[in-house]
């Protein structure tokens, strides 16, 4: 592997964790009593950059060196589901994380106000971020698990 | 205020169109090697076509919802109603994914 795909590998998997972590503290921040709500819109903000970051780096990786050098190895081992059942998933189930993540901050953005008051909004936005964040965290998993069948 | 929730209806509506549109590409895909041939051929590879076409069906519906003006759905239940098919979406492509490796 270059130099190049391994920055664009290590870049992909530190803005996903980095997209985690600000919708994180979204989830944590949205219960409080006095929720700062300039800080709900930035870690809304900072988690759809997150996401959309790591998107173009994982496709670049996934797009020009995965598939035909990672993917080869992992079929011909004795964990071969997982390509076909955790990678498969994980590339697609990917792809909803731009998308739930600017509803999120949509929501945040154009509501501010009535998330104050409407506890039934509240609580309908912190589900949608804890669907974003969960999805997310089992995508890194199946990350880890991906990387640890490589060579067995 | 009338017009910013349109807007956000809008947004949740067309995430909600989008996420389905990538799991009935996902699907098709794997099950008409063609699908997946044309996306390859047409995107260099599938995956970038699915980004691609899924970012076009979000940009694309989300006038077309903010034209037919749905405000009168309360914004929790449309929220609700995304949160609802993501989840559906993961658990039906690793239930497909699943099957098509051991079945």
């Amino acid at each position: 592997m270059t130099n190049t795909l391994l920055f664009f590998l290590v870049a992909h998997i530190f803005l996903g964790t980095l997209g985690i972590i600000f919708l994180i503290a979204y989830l944590l921040s949205i219960f409080k009593k006095e929720a700062d709500f300039k800080w709900l819109k930035i870690n809304s903000f900072l988690a759809l950059l997150s996401f959309i970051a790591s998107w173009i780096t994982g496709g670049y990786y996934y797009t020009s060196y995965y598939g035909k050098s990672v993917k080869p190895v992992i079929l011909k081992g004795e964990f071969s589901w997982v390509h076909s059942v955790l990678m498969e998933t994980k590339e697609h189930v990917f792809l909803f994380l731009p998308f739930l993540t600017l509803t999120l901050f949509a929501v945040t953005y154009f509501t501010h106000q009535d998330l104050k008051k409407d506890k039934k909004l509240t609580l309908a936005t912190a589900g949608l971020c804890f669907t974003a964040v969960s999805a997310a965290l089992a995508i890194m998993l199946m990350g880890i698990v991906i990387s640890g069948a490589v060579g067995k | 205020m009338q017009d910013k929730q349109s807007i956000l209806s809008a947004i949740i509506l067309s995430a909600i169109l989008t996420i389905v549109v990538i799991v009935l590409l996902t699907v098709c895909g794997e099950l008409d090697a063609g699908f997946k041939g044309w996306l390859t051929k047409t995107f260099s590879h599938h995956w970038i076509g699915k980004s691609i076409i899924s970012t076009l069906v979000f940009l694309v519906s989300v006038p077309v919802f903010y034209v037919l003006n749905l405000k009168k759905i309360s914004t929790a239940v449309l929220v609700w109603i995304l949160v609802a098919i993501a989840n559906l979406s993961f658990g039906v492509l690793l239930a497909f994914f699943f099957l098509e490796t051991y079945f």
